[in-house]
């Protein structure tokens, strides 16, 4: 298995990786990667049967002092080192300070940005006030099909199941609104 | 400019005993705003930061048309001043201790503050005392709204109000409350309630926000998801939150009361006799004792209650206050001495003088 970060603390490798399934389905898939460090610090105590997936992850933001609950491990494997044409900022710098370096790039990442807000905020589309001059959230269907097709691609080809079921679902609500 | 005048009134987050006897302190909305126009702070030059504090400087002193309105660039405060600052709820930590131009917009009442260039070009805050988010909303989107149409926000048809941080894009809002919850984490139960928070997309921090740990049982409850729902919903489920913790809180303490009083008693009794003979009290250890003197106070267990009073020591006695106003609380030492000593002073005050 190639290395990957852990998920809790976002930095060090994680040793230790869990998988669930939820029923037979592949979407129903979830993983976990973990490292010592943080299975210490949340005391799991994996020989006598790790507790669930969701357990874990709701112990995690209080326990190890992080002040964001922390889905959010950018997916820098894919397109690192794609550049926003506007601050020059990678994704995979994004990566390391968890800040953007300019309002374009929601634009130039947006495939990674569907994942990264799927993960987080469990949605990738705003409901809620706008400015009054602004266009109207949905306006552009076309473009927001190309959009989640991107994006669910890049989720089937980075393994990661759970966001590709989301997305898959999205792009379904997208065909029958109001289904 | 000094700060003296605006370090010697009351605090606009404090005005005990609040909602349910003092249990819900303040409430506060914070909207995260960024210009089309510039780019966010780690792409953007020193230069143009300054450009972009001095235009948001400019435009929310000309959009508001509030005089006497108070408008600090941080960079010209000694580093007390911005601790007081921050003491006030006025700036994150983030903003005081930061090496970049920045700016703060205060109103008199400092219910609004605006600080500028943190991690987002503006952050618009309202602040006020007791339960109240979604009177705060309204003011916060008043002026957002009176704002947006000067500075042209950065902003997307699919994702919302673009933020430097992608956990806050969506609606840029965090809705917080502060609570005071004693009877619960004396109970031992606070613990499992407050994990039970993180299931519900809410976070619980300190007094002081992001990254400090809670002190004197005060609690921040604040929504962690910005994006997918309405500003509404979001100030909904957090209210719906909070009265359900306030509800157990009120539990715990009846349940104190009518068990084990003696314990109750011991802890507000011991706290008064301490705080009104001690001739020498840490920031820490003030915190703690005034919380249970608080909850004496607000238990009718102490004949003493002067809420006012006890704002007034909580918000006086931080370090920074007390050493911008006090020429003498310079050392460590000679500061507990102090603190001691204007506690002393004013608990001594009638003891149940109006409110
Ligand atoms: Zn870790
Ligand atoms: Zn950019």
């Amino acid at each position: 298995m190639h290395s990957v970060t852990c998920q809790i603390c976002g930095k060090r490798p994680a040793t230790t990786h869990l998988t669930e399934l939820d029923g037979e389905s592949v979407a129903g898939r979830q993983e976990l990667h973990l490292c010592a460090t943080c299975i210490q610090r949340l005391d799991l105590k994996l020989e006598s049967g790790p507790p669930a997936i969701a357990t874990i992850l709701s112990m995690k933001a209080e326990d190890v002092g992080g002040a964001k609950p922390l889905t959010l491990t950018a997916t820098t494997e894919d397109g690192a080192d794609e550049r926003c044409p506007h601050c020059g900022l990678s994704f995979g710098e994004f990566g390391s300070g968890k800040l953007f370096g300019c309002p374009h790039d929601y634009t130039a990442f947006s495939v990674q940005i569907d994942l990264l807000l799927g993960r987080y905020h469990g949605t990738t589309r705003h409901i809620g006030r706008g400015p009054r001059n602004a266009p109207a959230a949905g306006d552009d269907l076309s473009s927001r099909r190309t959009l989640l097709d991107n994006a669910l691609r890049a989720a089937v080809a980075g393994e990661h199941y759970e966001d590709a079921a989301r997305l898959r679902d999205e792009l379904r609500r997208l065909d029958r609104p109001g289904a | 400019m000094s700060l003296d005048d605006l370090l010697a009134r009351p605090a606009a987050w404090l005005d005990s005993p609040g909602a349910h006897g003092g249990i819900a302190v303040s409430s506060r909305i914070r909207l995260a705003r960024n210009l089309s126009s510039f780019a966010f702070q780690r792409k953007l030059s020193k230069v143009r930061q300054q450009e972009l504090v001095g235009r948001l400087m400019e435009t929310t002193a000309r959009v508001t048309g509030w005089k006497d309105a108070r408008q600090l660039r941080l960079g010209a405060l000694t580093e007390m001043e911005r601790t007081a600052l921050v003491e006030r709820q006025l700036v994150s930590r983030d903003l005081a201790n930061g090496k970049h131009p920045t700016g703060v917009f205060i109103s008199r009442d400092e219910i609004h503050s605006l600080m500028f260039n943190e991690e987002d070009h503006v952050r618009l805050q309202v602040i006020s005392a007791g339960l109240c988010s979604n009177a705060n909303l309204e003011l916060a989107v008043a002026l957002d709204q009176a704002l947006e149409g000067e500075l042209g926000w950065a902003w997307h048809g699919q994702y919302g109000y673009l933020t430097a941080c992608p956990t806050n894009v969506g609606t840029g809002l965090r809705a917080s409350v502060m609570l005071h919850l004693p009877a619960l984490a004396e109970s031992g139960e606070l613990k499992q309630v407050l994990r039970g928070l993180t299931k519900l997309h809410m976070t619980v921090r300190g007094l002081h926000g992001e990254g400090s740990e809670p002190t004197g049982h005060y609690f921040q409850i604040s929504n962690t998801r910005a994006l997918g729902s309405s500003e509404r919903a979001i100030v909904d489920q957090l209210n719906e939150t909070v009265e359900r913790l306030i509800a157990y809180e009120q539990l715990a303490r009846q349940s104190l009361l009518t068990t084990q009083p003696w314990r109750l008693e011991d802890k507000v009794f011991r706290a008064w006799g301490l705080l009104t003979h001690a001739r020498s009290l840490t920031t820490e250890e003030l915190t703690e004792q005034l919380s249970w003197v608080r909850l004496g106070v607000a238990l009718s267990l102490l004949e003493w209650r002067n809420w006012k009073i006890l704002d007034r020591i909580f918000l006086q006695c931080q370090p920074a206050h007390l050493q911008l106003q006090h020429a003498e609380a310079g050392e460590t030492e000679q500061r507990d001495r102090l603190r001691a000593d204007l506690v002393r002073k004013w608990l001594s005050s009638p003891p149940a003088s109006a409110n």
